[in-house]
């Protein structure tokens, strides 16, 4: 059966997958028990079908998924595919709540809806869309912070196993930008609103309320929404932490109704977008040769003609190798699997949502190895259950439990010192193995690629996460009406184990002095081939939160009154084995929210915390943060409510202080850090005293002052805009002293850093949003935004340079991490000092280096003459990207359906240096850039430069300048899905309730202003792992 | 009902406002008022007023001693222009790069870019915190405190000395300054007041009884004593007389009356020149072998000159400064013709050249022969001061290859040594340094040399010059006699306090060649306004061309080189850069005089940077 409706061919390839990794057979073990599972429990007829409706568009079409609610109760269910639903309540007068994403949320008495269809109409500006914020959840009209939203549906629309990949392009306000692109470990900066400090600027993140560091772990499919929250107002409960902005991730809980089980099979193929070109040895021979000869060694300096003629010609490629390395040691692409389980559903006593996923990841090398395995590969088990329990009238439970366990293999060297080591290896090598089958390494590269990869032994590590947040939740109307209390607890432990098994290779060098024509090797080093030997290595942390809340709703007439107040205790003790890890993190919040609303016409909330860390002095560790906002729904009055062209209006205004506690990555920095070492060379005094550390008794938080204010609008119900602006003020940063003079005798280091720093960061986001539902069949929905921040340092501790320098100010008034170089002088056209004429006609004297023939004319700024550091000048755009943007299209069609997602960045810039750019790095590496490098010739014939004259050193090119600031800017087509949903009348023949295939893809098309061929605009280098390319086909299957 | 509501809520606030939930757990953190009770941190803390204590000696692969390369004694050249001594050579030092103070930071931990100054600076501190303490610390026994006492003393002199030799007069600091420190009280000092200072301090430190003289035990090598802060003293003086410091004032009295002092309290507690062979089949003499040992720690020592050592025992000479029969890595530091120069000859206790003119030319090279020295230019290395013989490599000197080999060397241009401007392991000037290459030494069996910081011989020449300023004639040929008599040359016997000052200037470049005294020396000779244009200027060596068994000797600018086939020379050579007036002093790096000058409201930079 199951062969009927998987295509045959992606059966063949899901069973070929199965069998090349063990685990998947446990896998397809729980595929088939979950589809029989799911067919068993089609099969049962639900036991009490007391009343049923069906949900249907303006234009007939079911709305599947639709949420049908008891007014004000947690009891509820969604619509099948059919738009169907059957629901259990007894009162008669009952009023259902029947909301769905893009729809007015409609309510119903019981009485109206028995075998009716209920016809939902659309609402595209979602005002009705539940939106939640910390503690609480409330329609999006009535929420009076910055916050966006975006549905877990939406972002498993990107093939990833990592939720941050998906969150790039979504949220307006949230910068996502990949540092990492290694298969299986790809890492992200995740930013809100931009940079507001030096510090630490990471947004902390809420795994259904509770602070996590579990967002690149997360099994997308367990996400039902993910909430940024960018103000004050949003995020003042986690005042000290909260100045960064929160990502609040919330995961999907049981309905009530019956079972229902989902099986979701994806696989993928990962390539690199862009890898760098390796050049030919006849070529990499020329370039050398050019190299030493720009630099006054004369021609043939290293390879001599007849060298130069064997690399070309390759008639023996023994003594005159042509190897592309990374060709060698690099697969084309990487496989990966993904497979998920879930079944969710309830009765009125108890709801649950329960989750198995496995992925599977394979390595990015060739591996040759058989002895042991240092095959590349990640296997991770995701799982969870949410569960509420219904205890009687007043108490009901909660207990999430989730887990993760990965089990990684690989060799002991860290795949990105693999990658770099391939750089390193020039084409001109023979290799990688002796005749003898011993490794062959160079003088510039003594860990060369093939002994990293297979004879540098092998390292499993398992690393579990098990997360457990339960709670009480308790109805206190029987004291006071309208009040209700909660407590919960959060459990957090995460172990690491390493198994390594090293072993240790010979190196080899090929004896080309004495033997020029034949191969020799002489063993290099003292290193032996050695047996593996075991150690093995473990990190354990843990992390726990404790929240108790009291909650006080009270309506009357048109008014609503809301209150709230909660102590937290947080507490967390890292795995780190230094300062950082061995003292936990311990902190203490109470907060009160008070809420007030008029008539779905205004809206006013006011809330606070005092939250205490155990970072600052005793007397110095609590403060108070507050924040108050207000939102005044104008479309809801009379005079709007039934226009048809202004369909929503909502001004909003927020302001208020949040904090940032996270100074320098290091801990208790108002203690005195003195350390006694061991014996120093006077014997008889024992030991050294080192002030390693100078503390700061008043040290205390970043206050952020922030300040928005929004707009939103829907038109005709077509299109629909939201425009928030934002500025903060963020002082008290904490900064290190670099005004106080270094003859006070300490260093800088060592003194006590103050909070003085002072940053201005603005900006805006835009949103454009145009739905149109044309027919019965066809549906369009585009949303684009697009976000713009800029910060200033506005207060330093800087000292203001002196008046020969072209720029007196290094920070102050630039914006974070600026950066700075040398200008090039391109007055004479191409910015290259043509001939030693020109040098000496310039009467430009270079600190450092002298410039050569073909090295960068620097533009002499504060026209002394001399171009050193007096003379360099901000390059650029900032490090950090100022624009973020992304615009999703979404199209339906019949039973296709497709989104596109387009995301970009913006004014963004990088200093590039080193292997890549510098070409002297490690004896001469050359890239695409290189090949045109300046020379004589090349001027005097007029053609295209695009590089400094080669060197083998360190030239006076070489130093941070605007041709090695790059933009980073790209244009991405990030994600496409294309599915197609099986008519219902054949998935209900195989007794499932649907079944969809679809296509997607990530990273499809880039188109940046880098100007170098070789490399991403997201990679960090052209060492590093290149971005990744991803195609994916899934099965989606629900019961 | 409300009493419910009252009870609910006081049960929040108990449960919740715990007072010691955010009290960290004891950290082990110890604060400076801690360290000062107990007797061993105490101790401890003295300790680290050694921490990151100047090595001198100081070369690797890419960095050179810069005080031996940056006089007329030697030029240090591989070709890499990011070698400091080259940077320097064309002149590229400013106060934002820190070539000069760079030079010092090798081998310990504070590579900060701010090198030398932060060096002194942080260990001027830590004795200030440590003499502000001591008094009242927890220390077991009182000859301990008083010893620990006098020990801070002379280290903080010692600091401040190499602080104002290079920098120029400096602010006394003599407490720790507070992070409320005003600045504005801050000033610099002038040079004489900064050397009373440090006498002070020595004088303190050589009034105490617990304060020895000698360290005779090993475990505890390299600390301070008693003829440290005397030879401080000595030296303080002197350069506080010089035509550099003096402010136009004469303190060469008081000059001869310190530096008396000092002499004869070292003499009178031990110190004596290191006068004989103890291994004669490997060294020719004395002087030879005291630069190939190491200093030994005990009651009945064989080195009874050493006044302070470096704590870096040095076996990289002949690597880093080797020779090519020795496969060494590079040449490095390359006596010049104007060093050999200065040896005289041994029979007739001649100089070679008229010390008062020694170059007829500015390139120096026309040699104004000194007629009766009996130095024959055709036949240049029969008959020299001793210490020629023990301080640099020449051609026809002889050494063990890296074979074991006895064998001599050719410095000649084609020699198994020959003179190579392109080849980093070859001389560029004609010769090669010898003084701390043990002669058994090979690339494969290196043998360690102590590096002497301050030595006796250099007590001796520091009276003699000051005694000749102050006009007491037979008293500085009396001593500097007593220095060449131990290298094994006859006296001098010089008419008048000119001839006088010309031959002890010179007996100090000799006796202390490739001990980076020169370099100061220099430039406290030099007045405030004059540059250094005679010596340092331009450099020559010796291009030996060999016809058959014919040696022509040739005088050439270093960086040139000698073409056989045109006879011709190439012209490449050019002078260095590093001779100005603002040479005389360093810079303060950049980012420190602005923060000065901003904290301060005063000027602080040197002229000229």
């Amino acid at each position: 059966m199951v062969a009927l409706i998987f295509p045959k061919k992606l059966i063949s390839t899901i069973m070929k997958k199965i069998y090349i990794v063990s685990l998947n057979k446990i896998l397809l073990c729980l595929v088939i028990l979950a589809i029989g599972a799911g067919w068993l429990v089609a099969q049962t007829k639900p036991s009490r079908p007391l009343l049923s409706g069906k949900v249907i568009d303006t234009f007939g079409n079911p709305v599947a998924g639709a949420e049908v609610r008891l007014q004000d109760s947690d009891k509820a269910t969604l619509t099948n595919l059919n738009g169907d639903f059957v629901f259990g309540v007894n009162d008669i007068n009952a009023v259902l709540e029947i909301s769905h994403l893009g729809f007015a949320t409609l309510k119903v008495t019981k009485g109206e809806i028995n075998k009716m269809e209920i016809i939902l109409q659309k609402d595209v500006s979602n005002k009705d869309r539940i939106i939640s914020t910390l503690y609480d959840q409330r329609p999006d009209y009535s929420v009076t912070a910055a916050v966006a939203t975006v549905s877990g549906a939406e972002l498993n629309k990107t093939p990833y196993m990592n939720l941050a990949a998906a969150l790039a392009g979504r949220l307006p306000g949230l910068i996502v930008r990949q540092y990492n692109a290694e298969p299986g470990s790809e890492d992200y900066y995740l930013n809100i609103r931009g940079m507001g400090t030096p510090n630490g600027r990471s947004p902390i993140v809420l795994i259904d309320g509770v602070v996590s560091d579990n967002l690149q772990t997360i099994n997308p499919r367990d996400v039902e929404s993910v909430t940024i929250l960018k103000d004050a107002a949003a995020t003042v409960l986690y005042g000290m932490q909260g100045g960064n902005g929160i990502i609040s991730v919330v995961t999907k809980r049981g309905d009530f109704g019956k079972p229902r089980i989902s099986v979701n099979v994806d696989q993928s193929i990962q390539q690199a977008i862009k890898t760098p070109d390796m050049l030919h040895s006849r070529e990499y021979a020329a370039l050398r040769n050019e190299a030493y000869k720009n630099d006054g060694y004369g021609d043939n300096y290293i390879y001599s003609n007849a060298q130069a003629d064997g690399y070309l010609q390759g008639t023996n490629r023994n003594i005159y190798p042509d190897n592309n390395w990374y060709k060698t040691f690099v697969k084309p692409f990487v496989q990966s699997q993904r497979y998920n389980v879930s079944a969710s559903g309830g009765s009125d006593a108890l709801k649950y949502y329960s989750n198995l996923a496995y992925t599977h990841v394979g390595g990015p090398f060739k591996v040759e190895q058989n002895d042991f395995n240092p095959r590349q590969s990640i296997d991770r088990f995701n799982f969870r259950t949410n569960v509420d329990v219904k205890l009687n009238n007043y108490i009901s439970s909660f207990m999430n439990i989730s887990g993760i366990v990965q089990r990684t293999n690989g060799s002991t060297s860290a795949n990105g010192t693999i990658l770099t080591s391939i750089f390193n290896l020039p084409p001109t090598l023979y290799g990688p193995l002796t005749p003898e089958d011993q490794v062959i390494a160079t003088p510039q590269e003594t860990n060369p690629t093939y002994g990293l990869i297979n004879r540098s032994g092998y390292r499993k590590q398992t690393s579990t996460k098990m997360n457990a947040i339960l709670g009480l939740n308790m109805d206190l109307s029987f004291i006071v009406k309208g009040l209700s209390t909660r407590v919960s607890a959060m459990f957090d432990a995460s172990a690491n184990s390493n198994i390594n098994g090293t072993t240790g290779f010979e190196r080899w060098i090929r004896d080309e002095a004495s033997y020029p024509d034949s191969l020799a090797f002489i063993k290099q080093g003292t290193q032996l081939n050695t047996p593996l030997s075991l150690t093995k290595g473990v990190t354990y942390s843990y992390m726990s939160d404790m929240n108790w809340l009291l909650r006080y709703n009270k309506k009357w007439g048109k008014q609503t009154i809301g209150a709230m107040g909660f102590a937290r205790y947080q507490y967390e003790n890292h795995a780190e084995l230094d300062i950082k890890g061995i003292l936990p993190y311990k902190r203490m919040t109470y907060g009160a929210h008070f809420n007030y609303g008029f008539s779905n016409l205004l809206f006013a909330d006011f809330a606070a915390s005092y939250e205490g860390s155990e970072q600052f002095a005793p007397g110095h560790r609590y403060g108070l943060f507050p924040a108050g906002s207000v939102a005044w729904v104008i479309s809801n009055h009379e005079f709007l409510k039934d226009n048809k062209f202004v369909t929503n209006l909502k001004v909003r205004a927020s302001f208020g202080v949040v904090g940032n506690d996270e100074l320098f990555g290091t801990r208790n920095l108002y203690l005195d850090n003195i350390s006694q070492t061991g014996t120093k060379f006077i014997s008889s005094l024992g030991g050294n005293i080192e002030e390693n550390q100078r503390g700061n008794p008043l040290l205390t938080w970043e206050k952020a002052r922030k300040a928005n204010i929004g707009i939103e609008l829907g038109v005709s119900d077509q299109f629909t805009f939201v425009a928030d602006f934002f500025r903060e003020d963020r002082d008290d940063i904490l900064v290190n002293r670099s005004s106080v003079p270094a003859s006070q005798g300490l260093p800088s280091a060592s003194l006590a850093p103050i909070n003085i720093g002072r940053v201005l960061n603005q900006g805006f986001e835009v949103k454009l949003g145009y739905n149109k539902t044309f027919n019965k069949d066809f549906s369009i929905g585009i949303q684009t935004y697009l976000d713009y921040n800029k910060n200033i340092i506005k207060a330093n501790d800087e000292v203001k340079l002196g008046e020969d320098y072209a720029y007196r100010y290094r920070s102050t008034g630039y914006n974070l991490f600026q950066i700075w170089g040398y200008l090039i002088d391109k007055t004479n056209g191409n910015g290259y000092f043509n001939s030693q004429q020109e040098i000496t006609n310039s009467g430009l004297i270079y600190d450092g280096r002298a410039p050569r023939p073909g090295d960068f004319i620097y533009k002499d700024l504060n026209g002394d003459k001399v171009i050193d550091t007096k003379d360099i000048a901000p390059i650029g755009y900032p490090v950090f990207p100022r624009i973020s943007w992304g615009t999703n299209v979404n199209l339906t069609w019949k039973n296709f359906d497709a989104a596109i997602l387009f995301q970009g960045i913006g004014q963004v810039s990088q200093s590039y240096s080193g292997m890549g750019f510098y070409d002297y790095t490690n004896g001469g590496t050359y890239f695409n850039m290189h090949r045109d490098a300046w020379t004589a010739e090349r001027f005097a014939s007029g053609a295209e430069i695009t590089s400094p004259a080669l060197s083998s050193s360190q030239s006076a090119s070489n130093r941070i300048n605007d041709f090695y600031v790059l933009n980073k800017q790209y244009v991405r087509l990030k994600n496409v899905e294309i599915g197609y949903q099986l008519p219902a009348s054949l998935a209900n023949k195989v007794k499932t309730e649907s079944i969809r295939v679809y296509v997607s893809g990530y990273n499809l098309l880039t188109i940046d202003r880098l100007g170098n061929s070789d490399l991403d605009p997201e990679m960090g280098d052209i060492t590093t792992f290149p971005t990744n390319r991803t195609w994916n086909i899934g099965l989606n299957v629900t019961f | 009902m409300k009493n419910k509501l009252l009870i609910i809520l006081l049960a929040f606030c108990g449960v919740t406002s715990c007072q010691n939930v955010l009290d960290i757990a004891p950290s082990g953190r110890m604060s400076l008022d801690e360290i000062f009770t107990d007797d061993a941190t105490t101790s401890a803390y003295l300790n680290s007023c050694y921490l990151n204590f100047p090595k001198w000696a100081n070369f690797n692969s890419t960095s050179t001693n810069m005080r031996i390369a940056l006089t007329d004694d030697a030029w240090d050249w591989y070709g890499n222009p990011a070698v400091p001594s080259n940077k320097m050579y064309i002149g590229s030092a400013t106060s934002t790069n820190p070539i000069l103070e760079n030079e010092d930071n090798r081998n310990d931990n504070t590579d900060d870019v701010m090198g030398f100054w932060n060096k002194c600076w942080q260990n001027i501190r830590r004795c200030n915190v440590f003499l502000s303490r001591v008094a009242t610390a927890k220390v077991t026994l009182e000859s301990d405190r008083n010893r620990w006492t006098a020990e801070a003393k002379a280290l903080r002199a010692f600091y401040n000395f190499e602080l104002i030799i290079r920098y120029g007069g400096m602010p006394i600091v003599t407490s720790p300054l507070g992070l409320d420190y005003d600045y504005k009280q801050l000033k610099r000092e002038s040079f004489k007041a900064c050397v009373d200072n440090i006498i002070k301090d020595c004088n303190e430190a050589l009034a105490t009884p617990e304060f020895p003289w000698r360290i005779s035990a090993g475990n505890e090598a390299y600390r301070f004593t008693k003829a440290i802060a005397a030879a401080i003293k000595s030296s303080a003086i002197l350069f506080a007389a010089s035509d550099l410091w003096n402010g136009g004032q004469n303190h060469w009295a008081e000059a001869e009356t310190n530096t008396k002092k000092s002499l004869d309290d070292c003499l009178a507690n031990g110190y004596e020149l290191y006068n004989k062979v103890n291994n004669p089949s490997i060294f020719q003499s004395a002087y030879q072998e005291y630069f190939c040992s190491v200093t030994d720690w005990s009651a009945t020592p064989v080195d009874k000159e050493t006044i302070l050592a470096s704590t870096y025992a040095n076996n990289d000479w002949i690597q880093f400064h080797g020779l090519p029969i020795q496969v060494a890595y590079k040449s490095g530091l390359c006596p010049s013709q104007e060093l050999v120069d200065a040896y005289g000859m041994q029979a007739s206790g001649q100089p070679i050249l008229k010390l008062d003119k020694p170059y007829l030319d500015e390139a120096h090279l026309q040699p104004n022969y000194n007629p009766g020295s009996g130095y024959n230019p055709v036949n240049p290395y029969v008959g020299r001061d001793p210490r020629f013989y023990a301080t640099i490599y020449y051609n026809g000197a002889r050494r063990k290859n890296s074979a074991g080999v006895l064998t001599d060397i050719q410095t000649y241009y084609g020699g198994n040594c020959g003179i190579n401007v392109n080849v980093r392991a070859r001389t560029i000037t004609g010769y090669y340094s010898k003084k701390y290459d043990h002669p058994s030494a090979t690339i494969s069996a290196r043998i360690a040399a102590t590096y002497r910081i301050m030595r006796l011989a250099e007590l001796y020449l520091n009276y003699a010059e000051a005694a000749n300023e102050n006009g007491n004639l037979a008293g500085a040929i009396a001593a500097v006699n007593v220095v060449r008599t131990r290298a094994g040359m006859p006296n001098i016997n010089p008419a008048s306090k000119d001839e006088a000052r010309l031959l002890i200037h010179n007996e100090r470049r000799v006796e202390l060649a490739y001990e980076e005294n020169r370099y100061f020396d220099l430039r406290r000779w030099t007045k405030p306004d004059a540059d250094l244009s005679a010596t340092d200027r331009y450099l020559t060596g010796m291009w030996i061309i060999k016809t058959g068994n014919a040696l022509d000797y040739k005088r050439f600018s270093i960086g040139d080189s000698w073409n056989t086939a045109t006879g011709s020379w190439s012209n490449t050579a050019t002078p260095r850069a590093c001779y100005t007036n603002k040479y005389l002093i360093w810079p303060i790096q950049l980012v420190e005089s602005r923060r000065l000058e901003a904290a301060s409201g005063k000027k602080w930079q040197n002229p000229g940077w």
